[in-house]
């Protein structure tokens, strides 16, 4: 099954997001544990998006697609931010995540998923998240 | 996505906050704020008890490891205490808050608690 949400770039619209996300997975049969992480995720990469991503104050959408089959679920998250590809981060060490540096938020989708891969295509950045599952 | 916050004090010198709810980018500003006032004055120790806390990201967890920088700043420190399945798995994930034990149950904790207050009361380091 498949799903694509629409976003505004704004924190607030977190809620709905995980409102959204749940319904999807609860739907395809996953549990509150597989939801939680997967929201996790979502909601650092999608703060990563509205804190780094915009020069202007206007609204962007941030489209998220979803994608639940074959005992894969990916999300691909595509914005039309300037150019910044997260995963060439440095891992965090102590002091950056005391000082509130980037690493932090990077590390846990890392460690919440199978795979993340990015790629900037015809000015959008996209993320990719997989996580395998059983079925 | 709502947090409840409610702070009590048992000891002079600390401050308990117990959360209940997730603890994300958009609540996380409210915890900031009672940590400020909580850490006012002759406090010098927060708990941060955890059992009502479903989830946590990292506004929250930085939240938490400015909260200890402070109280170390202050001769004391920050401590978690009864952490849930989800908020446990994020902690270990990031080896939060290094060096920092995590208690597992109120009673250990204030057993701990009431150790280092003799010890400073007995002139110990």
């Amino acid at each position: 099954m498949k799903r694509t949400i629409s976003v505004p770039n704004r924190t607030e619209e977190l809620a709905r997001l995980h409102t959204e996300l749940v319904e999807f997975l609860e739907w395809g049969g996953m549990g509150t544990e597989f939801a939680e992480d997967a929201f996790l995720v979502t909601e650092e990469i999608f703060v990563n998006i509205v804190s780094h991503g915009y020069e202007d104050d206007d609204e962007h959408l941030v489209e998220i697609g979803l994608s639940l089959e074959d005992g894969l679920f990916t999300m691909e998250f595509r914005d039309d931010a300037r150019a910044f590809d997260p995963l060439a981060a440095s891992p965090p060490d102590p002091d950056a995540v005391s000082s509130g540096a980037g690493g932090l938020g990077i590390h846990l989708i890392r460690s919440l998923s199978d795979r993340v891969s990015y790629e900037r295509r015809e000015g959008r950045n996209i993320l990719t998240v997989e996580r395998r599952f059983e079925e | 996505m709502t947090l409840k916050i409610d702070t009590s004090s048992s000891k002079p010198n600390v401050t308990r906050i117990s959360l209940t709810g997730r603890l994300d980018t958009n609540t996380t500003p409210d915890l900031e704020s009672t940590i400020d006032a909580a850490i006012a004055g002759e406090k010098t120790s927060l708990v941060f008890d955890l059992a009502a806390l479903a989830y946590i990201s990292s506004a929250g967890l930085r939240a938490l490891f400015r909260a200890k920088k402070t109280c170390e700043g202050k001769g004391g420190d920050a401590f978690v205490v009864n952490l849930q399945p989800q908020v446990q798995k994020v902690f270990d994930i990031v080896k939060a808050m290094p060096g920092t034990s995590i208690f597992t149950s109120w009673e250990e904790l204030d057993a701990y608690l009431d150790s280092m207050q003799k010890k400073v009361l007995e002139g110990d380091d």
